[in-house]
């Protein structure tokens, strides 16, 4: 209420006093979209977790990058040779089927023996 | 998750960490303040409720690399929602203090009301004549109620020269007051 007042100090004072008692309750609602947004924002961050977890496994799969190298070489070396040593001889069956008669007249062992 | 001592600090960093009522505690502690500076200072209920959503956004984004050095969060909520402001009043648009949504009190007469809207409005139309950094120091003073080294932190000003600011914000306005008394609704004698 507005009243009678002679000091200006007074007059400012009062007028704090109003503006002071004039600000609304916030509306509800506001609050509401306060805390969906912090929500969201929560949920960002178990995912950025998540993803965290998913990245260091990745990393680490990434730095065994020199063992699958290794690894990769290694075994279809070791299959060549137990293959090359174990495996039935199919030259001769794709010689037939191709008709290739080459092999008969190429002794490579025996050329090369036949040198010493 | 238990939270011992409930200061704005331990909250947002119980925030960080996945608790949901760490953020309803804040908001409920620091969204009167924050809205009611911002609502007298752009004027108008619906630019004060953006700009206190958009506030807060900032500090949930902020909250897992906050820091016990950084500011108290109350001061680091008042410098964003001033900055907000700052660029919502750059805007051509702005409106004036909305009175449609006064809360009404019964009981008070309604030339009562009036009057005191007419206040409301002869001190808003005051403070925005004065310099931004006056107006600034003396609502945060007079109306948002802080310390002068809690403004003095928001502000990045010492304590001296905010209660300068203050004293100069406040005889400009008595004398702006002064020139528009009638419109107060006050009566000499």
């Amino acid at each position: 209420m507005a009243k009678i007042k002679q000091n200006p100090k007074d007059d400012l004072s009062a007028s704090f006093e109003t503006a002071k008692s004039s600000v609304l309750a916030a509306n509800p609602n506001l609050k509401k979209r306060i805390l969906i947004d912090a929500d969201k924002m929560r949920l960002g961050l178990d995912l950025a977790e998540n993803q965290a977890w998913i990245g260091s496994i990745l990393i680490g799969v990434k730095n065994l990058r020199g063992v699958s190298a290794m690894v990769g070489f290694t075994v279809p070396l070791a299959a060549g040779i137990c293959i090359g040593f174990y495996s039935a001889d199919w030259s001769e069956l794709i010689a037939n089927a191709s008709l290739i008669y080459a092999f008969d007249e190429v002794n490579l062992i025996g050329s090369f023996f036949g040198m010493i | 998750m238990a939270l011992l001592k409930n200061t704005d600090h331990d909250l947002i960093i119980a925030f960080a960490n996945g608790d949901r009522t760490a953020a309803q505690k804040l908001t409920d502690r620091l969204m009167p303040k924050i809205y009611a500076h911002a609502y007298y200072r752009l004027g108008n209920i619906a630019d004060a409720e953006d700009v206190t959503q958009e506030a807060f956004l900032r500090l949930w984004q902020l909250a897992p690399r906050w820091k016990q050095e950084n500011a108290q969060i109350t001061t680091w909520l008042y410098r964003v929602v001033i900055n907000l402001c700052n660029d919502r009043c750059r805007r051509p648009t702005l409106e004036i203090l909305d009175y449609s949504r006064e809360p009404t009190d019964e009981a008070q007469p309604p030339a009562d009301k009036i009057d005191e809207q007419r206040r409301q409005m002869v001190l808003y139309h005051a403070m925005s004549k004065l310099p931004q950094n006056q107006r600034l120091a003396v609502q945060l003073r007079h109306i948002d109620e802080l310390s002068n080294p809690e403004i003095a932190e928001i502000m990045g000003l010492s304590i001296e020269a905010v209660e300068s600011l203050t004293a100069r914000g406040k005889r400009k306005l008595i004398a702006l007051l002064q020139t528009s008394k009638s419109d107060l609704g006050y009566h000499d004698g």
